[in-house]
């Protein structure tokens, strides 16, 4: 692979992506539309770093917000942005795809990958193109100023997936290049259901709506606000979640684990064996040593609403529309959430039609997740 | 002259009503199914009453454990108790009410004596039916300790209705001896679209489930619980219960208006139109704290007997209701409860038969 990377977005995940591959080697060319955003990492030339890559500065040698600039050179695009620009960058990247380029969704969540291929193809796109993704940002971090990222957490045991799903065995080995803890998953619906913040986030900041507003925020938002009728919620969803997933394994033939939120969480450190053995929702995020002390978001405008409904419960919901499953506490949480955020999920969220699967028979679904088009443009 | 009064139930509202009708000089009969409850004001022999209602010491005529005791011969029967008690009540009452023997529902809530008259069939009462409600308890009151009530509040206005309503004049002549503040309604439809507990405490209560497990219910609810979101899933509530009173025909007014005309909030927030300024601005509730859980009226009886009639009521009429549809469905979740199935619905409410063009009809006759 080129050692040029162009990572697209320079917030948290951004920024916390520059520097490891930065100092992994690679050469990073730095974009972001936003010129505020832009303008103190150009004055600086690189960026200053802290936590678990050690403390130090890396300069960046290409920081801009003139898209081709970034691109030039550059086989791997890494996009880290919130999912609701995804449909912008495809717009953007339309017109300079090319085929040699692969780009990786950093996170992609629910279905980004299926929403950014769709988006570019409505933009005129026409020519083959590669993308993966990962469920979760590559990096835990914050950014305490904008020259400066605090990167808490390296995330290990990754599951990458690739659309078209026959690209992952090319795949795999060239992101695990930049992003070596990255493993590979069969398909983007394998890592796309596994989104366990659209269960826990959409709950925990709707059933806490006045404690949030009257005191912004300022509570344990897991250890103190899932409180025992909250996790029945979360529990609800999931139950769902689990469902669908059963569902599209039987009628699409996909193989996808069929494991709990629980086990997830488990699984990947953030709770208790105790909590899988009584499988109590409640349990599970209050054995969370990782999440205990992290404060609830100060105001519902956030990402734990827009992005985990939108983005997370809204192609939940949807994939169930396209499977027949019931998905009644899914789409109660979409409503509340349209309600009390004074926005229409249903309208603005990852719909099938946005994702490039509306009308798409289900018995279908496993060969168009594979070849990246429906079975009747297979060449 | 004096009534004889059966009063069912010794909560706070049922101890207020017997201490101030017996001091009023009527003649009453004190009932609870609780030998706990009851037994503090046999020791007594009586009830103490103090605050707006009057001061005195009541002896009622009768305090009893045995419902015929109290309800043989009394000239109304009145249900002071919780609106998730009626269908007790109703079976309990079908062999020992006397045919047409008046029942007082105080309060009845959203549909209380659909409730009961469905509950007295179904226990096998065969009698013509007389009953009637207030929408609200006529005192606002608290048991300070066993055997002693205070009254904060005699309710100054109270909307009344009777089922079946051609009843209404006669039940008016005779509830009004005892609560002159009663003020007739067309039908026990119109008195349930005025249940504004059911439009503000569902989301105030679910929209702070955290809040509220997690610290007892330590914060003021309506002053601190009921932020800007909360107060428009208040608002989508409200909207959703006039709208389906307009496809009713049934005269209703905004939570806004009823709450400010109550007394409740200034003009100010009336003029601004939202439920969150209104409780902002909401003397009276600014200090009442949160329950100490969900487990609680705010929930189990303002959802299971407020939203649910009204979405069972929506669905007949054809009208969508989504927001009190989801919020039912939400505390049901939450508390582990079905109360779409165990609230009032149209089959709990005897309605289940009767087209949504014949209702106002029905309930003046009688379909029960």
């Amino acid at each position: 692979m080129n050692r040029r990377i162009a990572i697209l977005g320079a917030g948290n995940g951004g920024c916390a992506a520059a520097v490891d591959l930065t100092l992994n080697g690679f050469d990073v060319s730095l974009f972001t539309r936003s010129e505020a955003t832009m303008r103190p990492l150009q004055e600086r030339g690189g960026l200053e770093y802290t936590g678990r890559l050690g403390d130090g500065f890396v300069p960046i040698p290409i920081l801009t917000t003139d898209i081709d600039e970034a691109l030039a050179g550059a086989d791997l695009i890494v996009i880290s942005t919130p999912t609701n620009a995804h449909q912008w960058y495809a717009e953007l990247l339309a017109p300079r795809l090319r085929p040699e380029h692969v780009v990786m969704l950093n996170p992609g969540h629910t279905g980004g990958g299926l929403h950014f291929v769709h988006s570019l193809r409505q933009a005129g796109y026409s020519g083959e193109v590669r993308t993966c993704e990962t469920i979760t940002l590559a990096h835990g971090s914050r950014k305490p100023t904008p020259t400066k990222v605090n990167i808490l957490a390296v995330m290990t045991n990754l599951r990458l997936s690739a659309f078209p799903g026959k690209y992952i065995d090319e795949l795999a080995p060239l992101i695990r290049q930049a992003f070596p803890n990255v493993v590979p998953a069969a398909n983007v619906l394998e890592t796309g259901l596994t989104n366990l913040n659209a269960m826990e986030h959409p709950p925990g900041m709707l059933l806490n709506t006045g404690w949030i507003e009257f005191t912004k925020g300022d509570f344990r938002f897991y250890y103190e606000g899932i409180t025992p009728s909250v996790a029945r919620v979360i529990q609800a969803l999931d139950d769902e979640r689990v469902a669908l997933v059963r569902a599209l394994n039987r009628q699409a033939n996909l193989a996808m684990k069929e494991m709990s939120f629980i086990e997830y969480f488990h699984l990947a450190g953030f709770t208790s064996a105790r909590a899988v053995e009584a499988n109590d929702m409640y349990q599970a995020l209050q054995d969370s040593e990782p999440n205990k002390p992290i404060k609830a978001p100060e105001t519902l405008a956030h990402r734990y609403v827009d992005e985990d409904v939108g983005y997370g419960l809204v192609p939940i919901y949807e994939l169930g529309r396209l499977a027949g499953v019931d998905m009644p506490a899914t789409k109660l949480v979409i409503d509340l959430a349209s309600l009390v955020r004074g926005v229409d999920y249903w309208k603005e969220g990852l719909t099938l039609d946005k994702m490039g699967l509306e009308g798409l028979p289900v018995s279908e679904l496993a060969g168009f997740l594979y070849e990246g088009r429906r079975e009747a443009s297979w060449a | 002259m004096g009534l004889t009064v059966a009063a069912l139930g010794a909560g706070n509202g049922g101890l207020a009503a017997a201490a101030d009708l017996t001091l009023r000089g009527h003649r009453v009969r004190l009932y609870s199914r609780s030998a706990a409850t009851l037994q503090p004001v046999i020791d007594r022999g009586g009830i103490e009453l103090s605050g707006a209602a009057g001061e005195g010491f009541a002896r009622p005529e009768r305090i009893t454990q045995e419902l015929d005791q109290a309800v043989a011969g009394a000239d109304v029967v009145m249900l002071a108790v919780p609106v998730t008690a009626h269908p007790y009540y109703a079976r309990a009452l079908a062999p020992v009410l006397a045919d047409g023997q008046p029942i007082f529902l105080n309060p009845g809530h959203t549909c209380g004596g659909l409730r009961v008259a469905t509950g007295l069939r179904r226990a096998g009462y065969q009698g013509k039916l007389a009953i009637c409600e207030a929408s609200t308890l006529t005192y606002g009151c608290r048991i300070q300790e066993p055997g002693r009530v205070l009254v904060q509040t005699v309710v100054p206005e109270l909307p009344f209705a009777a089922y079946p309503g051609k009843h209404l004049a006669a039940l008016e002549e005779l509830v009004s001896v005892l609560y002159p503040a009663i003020r007739p309604a067309d039908n026990v439809l119109v008195t349930a679209f005025l249940n504004i507990n059911a439009v503000e405490h569902p989301p105030m209560t679910l929209l702070n489930a955290g809040w509220i497990e997690y610290t007892g219910g330590d914060f003021y609810i309506y002053f601190e619980g009921t932020s800007p979101a909360v107060g428009r899933v208040i608002d989508a509530v409200d909207r959703e219960r006039v709208r389906l009173a307009e496809a009713l025909g049934i005269p209703t007014k905004s939570f806004l208006e009823m709450f400010h005309e109550a007394g409740y909030t200034t003009r100010n927030a009336l003029e601004a139109g939202t439920a969150y300024r209104a409780l902002q601005e909401s003397a009276p509730n600014r200090w009442i704290k949160s329950p100490s859980s969900l487990d609680h009226r705010y929930v189990h009886e303002d959802v299971g007997y407020g939203l649910v009639p009204w979405s069972n009521l929506a669905r007949a009429a054809g009208v969508e209701t989504p927001t009190i549809d989801y919020l039912i469905q939400l505390a049901s979740t939450m508390n582990g409860r079905d109360y779409a199935r165990e609230g009032l619905t149209l089959e709990n409410l005897g309605l289940e038969a009767v087209p949504v063009e014949a209702l106002q009809d029905a309930l003046y006759e009688g379909v029960h």
